[in-house]
């Protein structure tokens, strides 16, 4: 049962795999350079907005390799940030433990996911489980746990020195492992 | 974000304050003024220490509690759209119509309970021969209102917990309904008793509000900080005119509204403790007059000379200014205890 929601949460994430970095430009809490969805979307606008713009080009994908793809969106500023993909993940994950989290990724940022009201720290490394999330930077980055195997723990995140959405590993054991705490949601609890 | 906020308070200050004497000389036309009472407690007795006292306020207009829920309203109306459209950031912890509609459900539901007690108080006690509504009446009509806003904290925001300073969070379940429905009709009753001098409450509840202002901003939740910076911006401008000698009294819509609300505030941030901390004035003279309640009703015999402990004061021959400047004083102390608390 366990796998079988790790795997569809693992094919969830797939959707969002290779997907450019992008973020809204705030400056003094103004949003002055806006983009699509804010970074914040669902992978099906995302590939709704990409089709079309494509469309719009006479683009034929079929002839592109990913590389080309992740290109063209960066190009046209298609993408999600950080929180945005840790809320839509979150959201999904919620809805297939069945529990109704209805994070609204437009309106939360990656410090707000890992901050109180929303979020509540966990001390020990040894209790991460998926859904889990890491802060770093100070709040100004999330990473999503997909799952902890032994003392590996293998997370999605999306960041622009990552070149967007990918998957990672880090030990549990490594002291240089740059964070500022494990998250996890009081609806998680 | 902090001078958006800060600007959005000078504004609510400004509509305010030039809306204040208009409204006070509406009060006067319509005569919804203190009227000369001999009030009576729960048992039927007479309170001469609380006659002595109040009887010399007589014809002030009450209901400024009114005004700034107006204000609030409208200006929440006008500005919010105006912060989603003009592309500032808006970040929030819940669904925000969700969050906004609870907010706005107790500041009006709790207001409107309260304006129909005033009205009753000011036109129905020569036809009725009770002042206000029947306290029984008062506290089934708040714990329906508190019940409902509970409901939709826990079943439409799924919050269920309170956070414990340096312990963290604790879930509580179900529980967290009629524990919140406690805290809010608490809180309601607590701030109306407060609201016995001038200026008491309205200066008590602004350094509350200023603390919770900085929890929100903490939280990075904008529809709560903006309402909260309207809400002061207004307060502030009622507070001029509500100091000794006032000029305008909150009234039960104001008391009623604002208590219920700042308890909202506070369940919504999950900062119950600072809320106990930073409400503590309100929850001393909520308690004292509950206190010699139930001495009076099971021991027959009072506590205090005169409850709640404001009306001691006075009654030991402290005057009115002095006990709200103290108090003042006070509150501002349990603010930022209640904060730093709230922050940790």
């Amino acid at each position: 049962m366990v796998g079988n929601k790790l795997n569809k949460l693992k094919s969830e994430i797939d959707h969002y795999l290779n997907l450019p970095y992008m973020i809204n430009i705030i400056r003094d809490g103004k949003i002055v350079k806006e983009r699509f969805l804010g970074g914040k979307g669902h992978w099906k606008d995302i590939q709704k907005e990409t089709l079309r713009l494509a469309k719009q080009e006479k683009i034929d994908f079929k002839k592109f390799t990913p590389q080309q793809i992740y290109n063209f969106q960066k190009k046209h500023k298609i993408g999600i940030d950080c929180s945005g993909l840790v809320c839509q993940l979150l959201n999904f994950y919620g809805q297939i433990l069945d529990k109704k989290i209805d994070l609204n990724p437009r309106k939360t940022s990656a410090n707000m996911l890992t901050s109180f009201p929303l979020s509540h720290q966990i001390d020990d490394f040894n209790n991460i489980q998926t859904g889990d999330l890491i802060r770093q930077k100070n709040g100004h980055h999330v990473l999503f746990i997909i799952e902890k195997t032994g003392k590996i723990v293998s997370f999605v995140d999306s960041s622009l020195w990552g070149r967007g959405v990918k998957y990672g590993q880090f030990d549990i054991t490594d002291p240089t492992f740059d964070n500022q705490g494990i998250y996890r949601l009081f609806l998680f609890d | 974000m902090i001078h958006l906020y800060l600007g959005i308070l000078l504004f609510a200050f400004l509509v305010t304050s030039l809306l204040v004497v208009p409204f006070i000389n509406l009060l006067y036309k319509l005569k919804f003024q203190r009227q000369h009472q001999n009030t009576t407690d729960f048992l039927n007795k007479k309170t001469p220490i609380f006659d002595k006292f109040h009887n010399i306020k007589k014809g002030t207009p009450v209901g400024g509690g009114l005004l700034v829920i107006i204000s609030v309203c409208i200006l929440f109306l006008i500005l919010f759209p105006i912060l989603r459209f003009s592309k500032i950031f808006i970040s929030a912890n819940y669904q925000i119509n969700t969050e906004l509609l609870i907010i706005f459900f107790t500041f009006i539901s709790f207001g409107l309970l309260g304006l129909y007690d005033d009205i009753y108080k000011f036109f129905g006690f020569k036809r009725t021969g009770f002042f206000g509504l029947r306290m029984v009446h008062k506290f089934i009509l708040q714990f329906i209102l508190a019940t409902i806003t509970s409901l939709l904290i826990y079943f439409q925001l799924k919050i269920d917990f309170i956070y414990i300073p340096f312990l963290g969070a604790v879930h509580l379940g179900l529980f967290y309904i009629p524990i919140s429905v406690v805290i809010i009709t608490g809180f309601a009753n607590f701030f109306n008793i407060t609201d016995g001098l001038d200026g008491l409450s309205c200066g008590l509840l602004m350094f509350a509000l200023f603390a919770f202002w900085i929890l929100s901003n903490n939280s990075m939740d904008t529809p709560i900080s903006v309402f909260l910076a309207l809400w002061i911006g207004a307060l502030i401008a009622l507070l001029y005119f509500n100091v000794y000698p006032a000029r305008i009294w909150l009234g039960d819509v104001g008391a009623l509204s604002f208590g219920a609300t700042f308890a909202v505030i506070a369940l919504l941030l999950g900062k119950v403790i600072p809320l106990i901390i930073v409400g503590s004035p309100f929850i001393i003279e909520g308690m004292t007059s509950a206190i010699q309640m139930i001495s009076k009703r099971y021991f027959g015999k009072r506590v205090f000379p005169a409850a709640p402990i404001h009306l001691t004061l006075q009654n030991m021959g402290w005057e009115e200014p002095k006990i709200v400047t103290r108090a003042w004083l006070a509150g501002i102390i349990l603010a930022i205890f209640g904060l730093w608390l709230g922050i940790n």
